[in-house]
């Protein structure tokens, strides 16, 4: 891992065009490195907004942004992302691989075939989440845990530096998400993982940092991410 | 059908309809997948009904100005209103969340009435309209079989070359984008192949029937395989037994063999549809 920070925000400021108020403002916080930081709030407070401006979807009104030592419409390929519903229809021809392949693509693939190392990889990014017994199973018949697996195989297999994700654990039962949280931990211990959720129970077993936006930002210190604690920090940014 | 065959012996005419169906089914096959698995069927029947303002415009002209367009056939007119209408409503695709429906349905209507327009003040009568609205599989000369190999070869080799970043596309748009692929500038070519595609049928079930064969054989080959690759092989066969089959078994009877393609493939489509769902 290279010292530069994996992602800098800095006074950013955030309104969608013809809105009044600002989503975003006067937020700024830093990622170092191998860490996953857990992003709290109410529903609206600019969680995923939040996300779309570290992917460069979205552009900042006021601040700067920067991801992986650069802005991050130029770093985002690098960037692993997770959305909270896979923007995929389940009845696509496609395969569980065809789906991790994905995270091969890049602005030089040409041809009709990615070639054999691209395979490769993307096979052993679906070893590495438990899914690669799946390879070969049309996407349409996966559960939404499994296909949470695989899109973070996908991101894997971009050779991601960094992983966004999105309430990946939004709709799956219990077992699965134990599954996938393990997995997540593995991948904390050498990716910087920066996850949306509103689970505290989650935030306090399994995540080192936690951010509560709700239009600003601040910073749960560590000695607070107990549920109980959480609970009087969602409550008190409520009021 | 016996009557087919000793027809062929000295009706040319006959063959040139069977290789230009085949020769349709490789573009259609490939092109096909895309369209239904983006979704862009009506956007697809909104190309080839403004190919109809084209066909009325290159009829027009053609006739009005022989000198410098009489050179001009109504299927050129076609396939350039098509190909100019692939980038509109590319962006369009991209840009508008809301009311594309009616967008698109007015561009539909829009381009048929220029072309209905067209013909109605070009002087003299002009039947040939018809075989462009319906098809005309009996009569696709040399000249046409040329045209619809030049266009379906093309169609496959810049599928071939863009085949990663259209399936990208396909299956998860925003992926693509983060992953650098530039999704206007793709969907922008590929709809310029579907344009393509929109003509070469053209010759086989006529604009109006062009969605029938763009999506059904495609429909066919998702309902039976698991991935994109095969299901194109599938709606290639589908395409090749409807434009052979009913073409040959209504031969000699009242019935338009052009309908009777579209009639098959929808029936096959049921078939398997019905299968799947029960199974």
């Amino acid at each position: 891992m290279s010292e530069t920070p994996a992602v800098v925000v800095d006074d950013l400021g955030f309104r969608y065009p013809g809105r009044p108020s600002r989503v975003l403002h006067d937020v700024g916080f830093t990622v170092a490195g191998a860490e996953w930081v857990g992003i709290l709030g109410p529903n609206g407070s600019g969680k995923t907004t939040l996300l779309r401006l570290l992917l460069g979807q979205l552009q900042p009104e006021s601040g700067e942004v920067r991801v992986l030592g650069g802005p991050p419409v130029r770093t985002r390929k690098n960037v692993g992302y997770v959305p909270q519903h896979a923007g995929i229809d389940p009845s696509v021809p496609a395969s569980v691989l065809d789906i991790a392949l994905l995270g091969r693509l890049s602005s030089s693939s040409w041809g009709p075939w990615y070639p054999a190392d691209d395979r490769e990889i993307a096979l052993s990014a679906l070893e590495e989440t438990g899914t690669a017994d799946l390879a070969a199973l049309p996407w349409r018949s996966l559960s939404g845990g499994q296909r949470q697996r695989v899109l973070i195989a996908r991101a894997l297999a971009s050779r991601a530096q960094l992983l966004l994700l999105d309430e990946p654990t939004a709709g799956i039962d219990i077992h699965r998400e134990k599954t996938l949280l393990r997995l997540l931990e593995r991948l904390s211990e050498h990716l910087p993982i920066i996850m949306v959720t509103h689970d505290m129970a989650l935030v306090s077993h399994h995540m080192h940092r936690a951010l509560w936006v709700d239009g600003d930002l601040r910073e749960i210190e560590a000695g607070s991410l107990d549920p109980d604690s959480l609970e009087r920090f969602f409550h008190r940014g409520r009021t | 059908m016996s009557g087919f065959f000793a027809d062929a012996a000295v009706n040319p005419f006959l063959w040139t309809g069977l290789v230009a169906g085949l020769l349709a089914g490789v573009g259609c096959a490939v092109v096909g997948p895309y369209v239904i698995t983006r979704r862009l069927v009506f956007l697809a029947g909104a190309m080839a009904h403004i190919a109809i303002g084209g066909v009325g415009a290159a009829i027009y002209l053609s006739t009005v100005h022989p000198a410098a367009f009489g050179w001009l056939e109504p299927i050129h007119g076609g396939l350039a209103a098509a190909l100019a209408s692939a980038p509109l409503l590319a962006i369009l695709h991209h840009r508008v969340s809301e009311r594309l429906d009616t967008v698109v349905g007015a561009l539909w209507a829009v381009g048929m009435s220029v072309g209905i327009l067209l013909i109605k003040i070009t002087p003299g009568y002009h039947t040939e309209l018809m075989s462009y609205l319906f098809g005309n599989i009996s009569f696709v000369t040399r000249e046409d079989l040329v045209f619809l190999a030049v266009l379906s070869t093309t169609v496959v080799v810049v599928a071939a070359v863009f085949h990663r970043r259209f399936l990208a596309l396909c299956l998860d748009a925003e992926q693509a984008e983060l992953r650098g692929v530039p999704v206007l500038a793709t969907e922008i070519v590929l709809f310029l192949l579907i344009a393509a595609t929109v003509i070469v049928l053209t010759q086989i079930v006529g604009l109006i029937l062009v969605i029938a064969l763009l999506s059904l054989p495609a429909a066919v080959g998702a309902r039976l395989t698991t991935r994109i690759g095969p299901s194109m092989v599938v709606a290639f066969a589908v395409i090749t037994l409807a434009t052979t089959i009913p073409r040959i078994a209504v031969y000699g009877t009242v019935i338009s063999p052009e309908a009777a393609i579209v009639l098959a493939t929808a029936g096959l489509y049921l078939v398997v549809s019905l299968k799947r769902h029960n199974e």
